[in-house]
């Protein structure tokens, strides 16, 4: 069994190359929020690291990241390579809230989960160089993508999203921003704007239906495990979604030329969204704090988050009924941590 | 004026895959627009690692990591392992076997892949306890949603 994490001293070495690091993260791709609370753990294990959304903490792998964050290239650059783009992925984590319960296209189920650990590794992925260079690590390279099936699902699902409207590097910075629960619908307004522009009106009812349509046949029952499976999985998950949505997207330009007045009829996949009250899981932005309060902020969840029930959905539709059952143990497994899984050393 | 890292990054971005993307690019182009994104008075430590991922450009992307045919066999093992039918105590079963399989594969693994190899086996950890405590209960009696399809 893994030891029990270690609460990191912020006057250590580790800490402070840990911090240097964080900042330098997110100074490459800039959030409105901060969800940090400054509080780092060590832990052993196989895992790289986690951030915990409901805490606001970060804890990282003793054996298999810290000793790698050096400020200076060591001996083993492949497990140096991970342990820095670890602290990119839990930079990503760290930089947005979760949760939109009140947001009709909101996908408050395990989908999200896989989508935004894809999300964060892809992120890893596009913006290692850059890090590596600027923090003083030179030379390093990106070749091994944790949560594989995610990586290559999400990474081909921006690809089939992307164009000249919105291009990859844009939505990767729209989906940066969060909040997690709605990145299906971020991208299904990529689709909309770089496909669909031309057809659908400019009206909000008409967008929100169509973004609604879109996510529905992004749903992949897949992406509930896809970060426990292999690339494989993930290239499938992929073009079966590459398949749904170009005969979805066919669909609806026959439907708005013919009848463009006519909004798309489709239901949200949140139903309960009017009915939703505003707590979310996630603590609060410590960004505006000074930094000695930064280990204040966030450490207890909020109050009503841990008594709220889940809103029961009708169960008529399809993503109605994943709410069912999913939502509150969706937010409780996801607010222990997002965590980045390793290879071992 | 400082170097705005996002644009630069966001652009470096842009270029890598341009010119990685299999179809001609103008090089020396793509590396004056970053050279200009670099203002003249930045300091030394931007001017320098600007110039290094600038450079870097005319280099070919690094090849993914090879490895040997134990990792692929116990890749073949991880994948086929997922449960698409059966019961679940027979999926569990058909896990079990995997793992089992998939660390004597680590045991016989060169240092540097055994680590990797047996973290295969955490990722049918995973689905194992899944199927013994699934995150989506049937509450209410009926079916479950389509799963794992």
């Amino acid at each position: 069994m893994p030891d029990r994490p270690e609460l990191i001293s912020p006057d250590s070495p580790s800490y402070r190359e840990f911090t240097r690091l964080y900042r330098l993260a997110r100074s490459i791709r800039p959030t409105p929020i901060d969800r940090w609370n400054g509080q780092l753990y060590a832990m052993n294990g196989d895992t790289l690291g986690g951030f915990d959304h409901r805490t606001g903490s970060i804890k990282v792998n003793g054996p298999l990241v810290f000793r790698y964050l050096t400020g200076r290239p060591a001996p083993n650059r492949r497990r140096q390579a991970q342990a820095l783009s670890t602290v990119l992925h839990e930079a990503t984590h760290a930089g947005m809230t979760l949760d939109a319960p009140a947001e009709p296209n909101a996908v408050r189920t395990n989908h999200s989960l896989g989508l935004t650990e894809g999300l964060a590794e892809l992120r890893a992925a596009q913006d290692f160089q850059i890090f590596a260079e600027l923090a003083g690590y030179p030379g390093l390279v990106f070749t091994e993508p944790q949560y594989e099936g995610a990586f290559i699902a999400t990474e081909s699902l921006l690809k089939q999203a992307s164009g000249l409207r919105v291009d990859s590097e844009q939505l990767i910075d729209r989906l940066a921003q969060g909040p997690g629960v709605m990145h299906f619908d971020q991208i299904a307004e990529a689709v909309l704007q770089n496909r669909l522009a031309e057809v659908v009106p400019f009206r909000t009812t008409d967008r929100t239906a169509v973004r609604a349509a879109l996510i529905e046949t992004m749903l992949h029952p897949q992406w509930a495990t896809l970060i426990h499976r292999p690339a494989d999985s993930g290239r499938s998950v992929a073009n079966e979604i590459g398949q749904a949505l170009n005969s979805k997207l066919d669909e609806l330009r026959r439907h708005y030329r013919s009848a463009p007045r006519a909004p798309w009829p489709t239901a949200p996949p949140n139903a309960d969204a009017d009915r939703a009250p505003q707590p979310t899981t996630d603590p609060p932005d410590s960004n505006h704090l000074p930094p000695e309060l930064r280990f204040l902020a966030g450490v207890a969840p909020a109050a009503d988050a841990t008594r709220r029930k889940p809103v029961a959905g009708d169960g008529s539709r399809r993503s109605g009924h994943l709410m069912k059952g999913v939502e509150k143990r969706w937010i409780s497994r996801h607010s222990e941590s997002s965590s980045r899984l390793g290879g071992g050393c | 004026m400082p170097l705005d890292i996002p644009t630069f990054t966001k652009e470096f971005n842009r270029a890598r895959d341009r010119v990685h993307g299999g179809h001609p690019v103008n090089l020396a182009a793509e590396q004056e627009r970053l050279r200009a994104l670099v203002p003249a008075d930045a300091s030394e430590h931007d001017r320098a690692w600007t110039a290094r991922v600038i450079a870097s450009l005319a280099e070919p992307p690094p090849p993914a990591r090879e490895w040997s045919e134990l990792y692929h066999e116990a890749g073949r093992i991880h994948t086929a392992a997922y449960p698409v039918e059966g019961t679940v105590e027979e999926q569990i079963a058909a896990l079990q076997e995997a793992r089992r399989r998939i660390w004597e594969i680590a045991d016989r693994a060169p240092d540097d892949e055994e680590a990797d190899i047996r973290a295969m086996t955490r990722a049918l950890e995973h689905i194992e306890n899944e199927l013994r405590d699934p995150s989506w209960p049937d509450q209410d009696g009926s079916s479950p949603p389509q799963r794992d399809a």
